[in-house]
Protein backbone atom coordinates (compact mmCIF):
# COMPACT_ATOMS: atom_id res chain seq x y z
CA UNK A 1 0.00 0.00 0.00
CA UNK A 2 1.47 3.18 -0.13
CA UNK A 3 2.47 5.90 1.97
CA UNK A 4 -0.46 7.33 3.48
CA UNK A 5 -2.91 7.26 0.21
CA UNK A 6 -4.28 4.08 0.66
CA UNK A 7 -5.97 2.82 -2.95
CA UNK A 8 -6.45 6.58 -4.03
CA UNK A 9 -4.39 6.01 -7.27
CA UNK A 10 -5.17 8.27 -10.02
CA UNK A 11 -5.57 5.57 -12.72
CA UNK A 12 -8.02 4.21 -11.02
CA UNK A 13 -10.37 7.31 -11.84
CA UNK A 14 -8.82 9.42 -14.72
CA UNK A 15 -8.63 5.97 -17.02
CA UNK A 16 -11.63 6.50 -19.65
CA UNK A 17 -13.55 3.97 -19.73
CA UNK A 18 -14.70 1.26 -22.77
CA UNK A 19 -17.68 2.94 -23.32
CA UNK A 20 -16.02 6.65 -23.00
CA UNK A 21 -12.98 6.21 -25.32
CA UNK A 22 -15.89 4.22 -28.42
CA UNK A 23 -18.01 7.59 -27.65
CA UNK A 24 -14.98 10.07 -28.10
CA UNK A 25 -13.94 7.98 -30.73
CA UNK A 26 -16.86 8.58 -32.74
CA UNK A 27 -18.38 11.97 -31.75
CA UNK A 28 -14.29 13.58 -32.05
CA UNK A 29 -14.38 13.15 -35.79
CA UNK A 30 -17.96 14.24 -36.18
CA UNK A 31 -17.11 17.82 -34.24
CA UNK A 32 -13.84 18.15 -36.82
CA UNK A 33 -15.82 17.19 -39.98
CA UNK A 34 -19.13 18.86 -39.35
CA UNK A 35 -16.86 22.30 -38.83
CA UNK A 36 -15.61 21.72 -41.89
CA UNK A 37 -18.05 21.17 -44.37
CA UNK A 38 -20.07 23.92 -42.02
CA UNK A 39 -16.87 26.51 -42.86
CA UNK A 40 -16.89 24.97 -46.50
CA UNK A 41 -20.55 25.56 -47.05
CA UNK A 42 -20.03 28.98 -45.50
CA UNK A 43 -17.24 29.76 -48.40
CA UNK A 44 -19.81 28.36 -50.78
CA UNK A 45 -22.68 30.84 -49.33
CA UNK A 46 -20.21 33.62 -50.36
CA UNK A 47 -19.47 32.40 -53.51
CA UNK A 48 -22.75 31.85 -54.99
CA UNK A 49 -23.68 35.73 -54.60
CA UNK A 50 -21.38 35.73 -57.47
CA UNK A 51 -22.76 33.09 -59.52
CA UNK A 52 -26.02 34.71 -58.65
CA UNK A 53 -24.80 38.29 -59.94
CA UNK A 54 -23.47 36.79 -62.75
CA UNK A 55 -26.57 35.23 -64.05
CA UNK A 56 -28.43 38.48 -63.43
CA UNK A 57 -26.01 39.91 -65.49
CA UNK A 58 -26.49 37.75 -68.05
CA UNK A 59 -30.18 37.38 -68.56
CA UNK A 60 -30.02 41.38 -68.73
CA UNK A 61 -28.07 41.15 -71.93
CA UNK A 62 -30.09 38.23 -73.22
CA UNK A 63 -33.00 40.45 -72.79
CA UNK A 64 -31.62 43.43 -74.70
CA UNK A 65 -30.65 40.83 -77.40
CA UNK A 66 -34.52 40.03 -78.30
CA UNK A 67 -35.44 43.16 -78.16
CA UNK A 68 -32.83 44.02 -81.07
CA UNK A 69 -33.92 41.16 -82.72
CA UNK A 70 -37.35 41.58 -83.08
CA UNK A 71 -37.57 45.38 -83.45
CA UNK A 72 -36.15 45.85 -87.17
CA UNK A 73 -38.44 42.96 -88.67
CA UNK A 74 -41.24 43.58 -91.46
CA UNK A 75 -44.52 42.46 -90.14
CA UNK A 76 -45.53 39.94 -92.58
CA UNK A 77 -42.28 37.85 -92.49
CA UNK A 78 -41.89 38.26 -88.76
CA UNK A 79 -45.48 37.33 -88.39
CA UNK A 80 -45.29 33.79 -89.60
CA UNK A 81 -41.82 33.52 -88.13
CA UNK A 82 -42.82 34.59 -84.38
CA UNK A 83 -45.19 32.42 -84.47
CA UNK A 84 -42.36 29.33 -84.75
CA UNK A 85 -39.87 31.44 -82.26
CA UNK A 86 -42.82 32.00 -79.72
CA UNK A 87 -43.62 27.69 -80.24
CA UNK A 88 -40.15 27.12 -79.38
CA UNK A 89 -39.91 29.25 -76.56
CA UNK A 90 -42.73 28.04 -74.86
CA UNK A 91 -41.80 24.71 -75.19
CA UNK A 92 -38.81 25.77 -73.59
CA UNK A 93 -40.06 27.62 -71.11
CA UNK A 94 -42.13 24.43 -70.13
CA UNK A 95 -38.84 22.57 -69.84
CA UNK A 96 -37.09 25.00 -67.42
CA UNK A 97 -40.40 25.03 -65.39
CA UNK A 98 -40.46 21.41 -65.46
CA UNK A 99 -36.55 21.05 -65.09
CA UNK A 100 -37.20 23.57 -61.81
CA UNK A 101 -39.40 22.02 -60.62
CA UNK A 102 -37.67 18.91 -60.63
CA UNK A 103 -34.51 19.81 -59.10
CA UNK A 104 -36.16 21.74 -56.15
CA UNK A 105 -37.86 18.65 -55.83
CA UNK A 106 -34.97 16.85 -55.62
CA UNK A 107 -33.26 19.10 -53.36
CA UNK A 108 -35.82 19.23 -50.99
CA UNK A 109 -35.80 15.50 -50.96
CA UNK A 110 -32.08 15.34 -50.05
CA UNK A 111 -32.05 17.56 -47.55
CA UNK A 112 -34.68 15.92 -45.83
CA UNK A 113 -32.69 12.45 -46.12
CA UNK A 114 -29.92 14.16 -44.96
CA UNK A 115 -31.44 15.91 -41.95
CA UNK A 116 -33.20 12.58 -40.98
CA UNK A 117 -29.78 11.06 -41.42
CA UNK A 118 -28.31 13.80 -39.25
CA UNK A 119 -30.81 13.31 -36.74
CA UNK A 120 -30.11 9.75 -36.19
CA UNK A 121 -26.81 10.06 -35.88
CA UNK A 122 -27.68 12.61 -33.32
CA UNK A 123 -30.14 10.10 -31.19
CA UNK A 124 -26.43 7.43 -31.68
CA UNK A 125 -24.49 9.94 -30.21
CA UNK A 126 -26.28 11.28 -27.15
CA UNK A 127 -27.18 7.33 -26.43
CA UNK A 128 -23.00 7.11 -26.40
CA UNK A 129 -22.72 9.82 -23.93
CA UNK A 130 -25.57 8.89 -21.89
CA UNK A 131 -24.11 5.02 -22.43
CA UNK A 132 -20.44 6.44 -21.14
CA UNK A 133 -22.25 8.50 -18.38
CA UNK A 134 -23.59 6.08 -16.78
CA UNK A 135 -20.32 3.89 -17.03
CA UNK A 136 -18.49 7.03 -15.75
CA UNK A 137 -20.70 7.31 -12.66
CA UNK A 138 -20.76 2.90 -11.85
CA UNK A 139 -16.71 3.18 -12.17
CA UNK A 140 -16.58 6.48 -9.98
CA UNK A 141 -19.15 5.50 -7.40
CA UNK A 142 -17.00 1.87 -7.31
CA UNK A 143 -13.38 3.43 -6.85
CA UNK A 144 -14.60 6.25 -4.59
CA UNK A 145 -16.31 3.54 -2.35
CA UNK A 146 -13.46 1.29 -2.73
CA UNK A 147 -11.23 4.03 -1.41
CA UNK A 148 -13.68 4.85 1.37
CA UNK A 149 -13.09 1.69 2.07
CA UNK A 150 -9.70 1.83 2.12
CA UNK A 151 -9.48 4.81 4.19
CA UNK A 152 -11.97 3.76 7.35
CA UNK A 153 -9.26 0.23 7.19
CA UNK A 154 -6.18 3.06 7.72
CA UNK A 155 -8.09 4.84 9.92
CA UNK A 156 -8.69 1.82 12.00
CA UNK A 157 -4.80 1.22 11.65
CA UNK A 158 -4.04 4.71 12.68
CA UNK A 159 -6.15 4.56 15.78
CA UNK A 160 -4.93 1.46 17.25
CA UNK A 161 -1.54 2.51 16.25
CA UNK A 162 -1.50 6.04 17.97
CA UNK A 163 -3.66 4.39 20.95
CA UNK A 164 -0.80 1.63 21.34
CA UNK A 165 1.76 4.68 21.35
CA UNK A 166 0.00 6.67 24.27
CA UNK A 167 -0.76 3.73 26.41
CA UNK A 168 3.00 2.52 26.51
CA UNK A 169 4.01 5.80 26.54
CA UNK A 170 1.62 8.41 28.25
CA UNK A 171 0.79 9.46 31.59
CA UNK A 172 0.00 5.83 33.89
CA UNK A 173 -3.22 6.73 35.43
CA UNK A 174 -2.86 4.37 38.13
CA UNK A 175 -0.01 5.98 39.36
CA UNK A 176 -0.29 9.65 38.09
CA UNK A 177 3.58 9.70 37.42
CA UNK A 178 5.07 10.85 34.27
CA UNK A 179 6.22 7.70 33.63
CA UNK A 180 6.11 5.21 29.78
CA UNK A 181 6.09 2.31 31.64
CA UNK A 182 4.58 1.18 34.63
CA UNK A 183 6.71 -2.08 34.62
CA UNK A 184 9.90 0.00 35.80
CA UNK A 185 10.34 0.53 39.16
CA UNK A 186 11.54 4.67 38.33
CA UNK A 187 8.56 5.22 36.17
CA UNK A 188 10.77 6.22 33.53
CA UNK A 189 10.05 6.31 29.96
CA UNK A 190 10.52 3.21 28.13
CA UNK A 191 13.08 3.07 25.21
CA UNK A 192 12.13 -0.17 24.70
CA UNK A 193 11.55 0.05 20.45
CA UNK A 194 9.12 -2.46 19.82
CA UNK A 195 6.91 0.93 21.49
CA UNK A 196 9.00 3.58 20.46
CA UNK A 197 9.82 2.21 17.07
CA UNK A 198 13.51 4.66 17.52
CA UNK A 199 15.71 5.44 20.47
CA UNK A 200 15.51 8.06 22.46
CA UNK A 201 19.31 8.72 23.73
CA UNK A 202 19.46 10.29 27.16
CA UNK A 203 15.97 10.18 27.99
CA UNK A 204 15.58 7.19 30.29
CA UNK A 205 14.00 9.30 32.94
CA UNK A 206 11.55 12.06 32.84
CA UNK A 207 10.28 11.54 36.69
CA UNK A 208 9.35 15.15 37.69
CA UNK A 209 11.19 15.81 41.37
CA UNK A 210 8.53 16.19 44.00
CA UNK A 211 10.29 19.91 44.48
CA UNK A 212 10.11 22.94 42.25
CA UNK A 213 11.94 25.68 42.45
CA UNK A 214 13.54 25.19 45.59
CA UNK A 215 10.75 25.20 47.35
CA UNK A 216 10.49 21.98 49.68
CA UNK A 217 6.66 22.59 51.40
CA UNK A 218 4.03 24.13 50.94
CA UNK A 219 1.40 24.56 53.91
CA UNK A 220 -2.15 26.59 54.09
CA UNK A 221 -2.07 28.95 57.07
CA UNK A 222 -5.09 29.25 58.94
CA UNK A 223 -3.94 32.68 60.83
CA UNK A 224 -5.74 36.06 60.70
CA UNK A 225 -4.71 38.90 58.25
CA UNK A 226 -5.58 42.12 58.85
CA UNK A 227 -4.74 43.45 55.33
CA UNK A 228 -7.90 41.90 53.84
CA UNK A 229 -10.73 43.25 55.87
CA UNK A 230 -13.38 40.89 56.97
CA UNK A 231 -16.25 39.05 55.40
CA UNK A 232 -15.99 36.15 52.72
CA UNK A 233 -13.66 37.69 50.84
CA UNK A 234 -11.31 38.56 53.84
CA UNK A 235 -10.99 35.62 54.40
CA UNK A 236 -10.86 33.79 51.23
CA UNK A 237 -7.41 36.17 51.07
CA UNK A 238 -6.66 34.97 54.32
CA UNK A 239 -7.08 31.82 53.42
CA UNK A 240 -4.95 32.30 50.58
CA UNK A 241 -1.53 33.02 52.48
CA UNK A 242 0.71 30.73 52.84
CA UNK A 243 3.85 29.85 54.82
CA UNK A 244 6.43 29.39 52.50
CA UNK A 245 9.93 27.78 53.20
CA UNK A 246 12.82 28.61 51.25
CA UNK A 247 15.87 26.69 50.32
CA UNK A 248 18.20 27.62 53.18
CA UNK A 249 16.18 26.69 56.12
CA UNK A 250 14.26 30.70 56.12
CA UNK A 251 10.67 30.38 56.53
CA UNK A 252 7.80 33.24 55.12
CA UNK A 253 4.18 33.84 55.20
CA UNK A 254 3.24 34.46 51.31
CA UNK A 255 0.33 35.47 50.04
CA UNK A 256 -0.22 35.61 46.09
CA UNK A 257 -2.22 38.04 46.44
CA UNK A 258 -0.98 42.18 46.75
CA UNK A 259 -2.83 43.47 50.15
CA UNK A 260 -5.64 45.84 49.44
CA UNK A 261 -7.35 48.38 52.04
CA UNK A 262 -10.62 48.77 51.18
CA UNK B 1 -33.77 -9.10 -19.13
CA UNK B 2 -32.29 -5.84 -20.78
CA UNK B 3 -30.43 -6.21 -24.14
CA UNK B 4 -27.71 -3.67 -24.75
CA UNK B 5 -27.77 -1.79 -28.08
CA UNK B 6 -25.02 -1.25 -30.12
CA UNK B 7 -25.33 2.16 -31.98
CA UNK B 8 -25.28 1.58 -35.48
CA UNK B 9 -22.29 3.57 -36.78
CA UNK B 10 -24.20 5.91 -39.48
CA UNK B 11 -21.61 8.88 -39.67
CA UNK B 12 -19.39 7.31 -42.56
CA UNK B 13 -22.56 7.02 -44.51
CA UNK B 14 -23.65 10.74 -43.17
CA UNK B 15 -20.14 12.49 -43.73
CA UNK B 16 -20.36 10.96 -47.28
CA UNK B 17 -23.66 12.21 -48.48
CA UNK B 18 -22.69 15.75 -46.82
CA UNK B 19 -19.55 15.88 -49.03
CA UNK B 20 -21.55 14.48 -52.04
CA UNK B 21 -24.25 16.97 -52.26
CA UNK B 22 -21.82 19.99 -50.90
CA UNK B 23 -20.17 19.08 -54.23
CA UNK B 24 -23.25 17.88 -55.93
CA UNK B 25 -24.44 21.03 -57.75
CA UNK B 26 -27.40 21.41 -59.45
CA UNK B 27 -26.48 22.31 -63.34
CA UNK B 28 -29.27 21.83 -66.13
CA UNK B 29 -27.50 24.53 -68.01
CA UNK B 30 -26.75 22.73 -71.23
CA UNK B 31 -29.73 20.47 -70.67
CA UNK B 32 -32.01 23.68 -71.08
CA UNK B 33 -29.51 24.54 -73.88
CA UNK B 34 -29.77 21.29 -75.72
CA UNK B 35 -33.83 21.12 -75.53
CA UNK B 36 -33.85 24.85 -76.81
CA UNK B 37 -32.03 24.06 -79.58
CA UNK B 38 -33.80 21.10 -80.51
CA UNK B 39 -37.00 22.88 -79.74
CA UNK B 40 -36.21 25.35 -82.47
CA UNK B 41 -35.69 22.55 -84.93
CA UNK B 42 -39.07 21.33 -84.45
CA UNK B 43 -41.06 24.73 -84.30
CA UNK B 44 -38.96 25.42 -87.70
CA UNK B 45 -40.20 22.13 -88.88
CA UNK B 46 -43.22 22.35 -88.13
CA UNK B 47 -43.32 25.63 -90.08
CA UNK B 48 -42.16 24.55 -92.97
CA UNK B 49 -44.82 21.69 -92.99
CA UNK B 50 -47.95 24.16 -92.03
CA UNK B 51 -46.75 26.12 -95.03
CA UNK B 52 -46.65 23.33 -97.60
CA UNK B 53 -49.89 22.63 -96.27
CA UNK B 54 -51.33 25.56 -97.03
CA UNK B 55 -49.37 26.53 -100.21
CA UNK B 56 -47.56 29.63 -99.12
CA UNK B 57 -44.66 30.28 -100.93
CA UNK B 58 -42.62 33.35 -100.20
CA UNK B 59 -40.34 35.28 -101.89
CA UNK B 60 -36.51 35.33 -102.30
CA UNK B 61 -36.58 37.97 -100.03
CA UNK B 62 -39.48 36.93 -97.41
CA UNK B 63 -37.56 33.30 -97.86
CA UNK B 64 -34.23 35.22 -96.36
CA UNK B 65 -36.15 37.61 -94.39
CA UNK B 66 -37.18 34.20 -92.47
CA UNK B 67 -34.08 32.42 -92.18
CA UNK B 68 -32.64 35.42 -90.50
CA UNK B 69 -35.10 35.92 -88.08
CA UNK B 70 -35.83 31.84 -87.64
CA UNK B 71 -32.11 32.22 -86.45
CA UNK B 72 -32.70 34.83 -84.11
CA UNK B 73 -34.99 33.87 -82.57
CA UNK B 74 -34.16 30.75 -82.34
CA UNK B 75 -30.69 32.00 -80.85
CA UNK B 76 -33.03 34.19 -78.66
CA UNK B 77 -34.12 31.42 -77.17
CA UNK B 78 -31.25 29.21 -76.45
CA UNK B 79 -30.03 32.68 -74.74
CA UNK B 80 -32.91 32.54 -72.78
CA UNK B 81 -33.31 29.68 -71.81
CA UNK B 82 -29.07 29.06 -70.89
CA UNK B 83 -29.90 32.60 -68.24
CA UNK B 84 -33.18 30.74 -67.15
CA UNK B 85 -31.70 28.05 -66.29
CA UNK B 86 -28.26 29.36 -64.73
CA UNK B 87 -30.39 31.65 -62.57
CA UNK B 88 -32.53 28.76 -61.80
CA UNK B 89 -29.39 26.46 -60.60
CA UNK B 90 -27.94 28.95 -58.52
CA UNK B 91 -31.15 29.82 -56.84
CA UNK B 92 -31.54 26.12 -56.09
CA UNK B 93 -28.11 25.79 -55.01
CA UNK B 94 -27.72 28.63 -52.80
CA UNK B 95 -31.05 27.38 -51.17
CA UNK B 96 -28.84 23.80 -50.63
CA UNK B 97 -26.30 25.47 -49.20
CA UNK B 98 -28.69 27.76 -46.91
CA UNK B 99 -30.25 24.57 -45.76
CA UNK B 100 -26.84 22.50 -45.88
CA UNK B 101 -25.50 25.07 -43.78
CA UNK B 102 -28.69 25.08 -41.02
CA UNK B 103 -28.12 21.23 -40.73
CA UNK B 104 -24.66 20.91 -40.61
CA UNK B 105 -24.59 24.17 -37.99
CA UNK B 106 -26.97 22.01 -35.58
CA UNK B 107 -24.92 18.30 -35.91
CA UNK B 108 -21.77 20.31 -34.82
CA UNK B 109 -23.66 22.05 -32.22
CA UNK B 110 -25.13 18.69 -31.21
CA UNK B 111 -21.73 16.95 -31.80
CA UNK B 112 -19.88 19.70 -29.40
CA UNK B 113 -22.65 19.38 -26.77
CA UNK B 114 -21.93 15.31 -26.84
CA UNK B 115 -17.81 15.85 -27.06
CA UNK B 116 -18.05 18.29 -23.74
CA UNK B 117 -20.27 16.21 -22.05
CA UNK B 118 -17.36 13.97 -22.39
CA UNK B 119 -14.69 16.11 -21.14
CA UNK B 120 -17.43 16.84 -18.24
CA UNK B 121 -16.46 13.18 -16.97
CA UNK B 122 -12.99 13.61 -16.89
CA UNK B 123 -13.43 16.92 -15.18
CA UNK B 124 -16.19 14.74 -12.37
CA UNK B 125 -13.27 11.80 -12.36
CA UNK B 126 -10.63 14.53 -11.38
CA UNK B 127 -12.45 15.60 -8.82
CA UNK B 128 -13.50 12.39 -7.16
CA UNK B 129 -9.53 11.65 -7.57
CA UNK B 130 -8.74 15.26 -6.22
CA UNK B 131 -11.29 14.67 -3.14
CA UNK B 132 -10.10 11.05 -2.26
CA UNK B 133 -6.32 11.88 -2.49
CA UNK B 134 -7.19 14.95 -0.30
CA UNK B 135 -9.13 12.98 2.13
CA UNK B 136 -6.53 10.38 2.33
CA UNK B 137 -3.96 12.70 3.04
CA UNK B 138 -5.96 14.55 5.70
CA UNK B 139 -6.16 11.33 7.42
CA UNK B 140 -2.51 10.26 7.06
CA UNK B 141 -0.90 13.56 8.24
CA UNK B 142 -3.35 13.65 10.90
CA UNK B 143 -2.22 9.89 12.25
CA UNK B 144 1.50 11.90 12.06
CA UNK B 145 0.09 14.71 14.09
CA UNK B 146 -0.97 12.44 16.52
CA UNK B 147 2.31 10.43 16.95
CA UNK B 148 4.33 13.49 17.01
CA UNK B 149 1.87 15.31 19.74
CA UNK B 150 2.44 12.29 21.81
CA UNK B 151 5.91 11.77 21.74
CA UNK B 152 6.16 15.77 21.87
CA UNK B 153 4.04 15.68 25.22
CA UNK B 154 6.91 13.09 26.74
CA UNK B 155 9.68 15.18 25.77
Amino acid sequence: MSKGKGNVNSKNYTTMSAEERSAFDRINPQVDSSREALQQNISDSLSKAAVEKTGEQTGILNADAMQRSFSGNSYEASKSVNNSAQIASLASRAFYAGTDKGQREKAQQEMGALKAQMGLTQIDSGASVKRAGNQVSEDLTRTMSDAAVDRAKMGALYSTAASAIKATSGPDSTTNKNSGDSTKPDNSITTDQRFMGVKLPGLSSTKLPDTLGGMSSVSRLAGNNPGFGGGKMGEFFRNSAAEVTYAGGTSKTESPFVPISF
Amino acid sequence: MYKKQEPVDTYDDLEFNVTSLNNEKVDTVDDSVAYAEDSNERAMAMQKRNQGRYGITLTGAEQKEESRLSQLGGQSNVAGASTNAMRSDADINSKKTDAMTGLLSNFYNSSLSNLLGLEGFQTARQNAFQKDRGAARSQYYGFLGKVGSTLGSLL
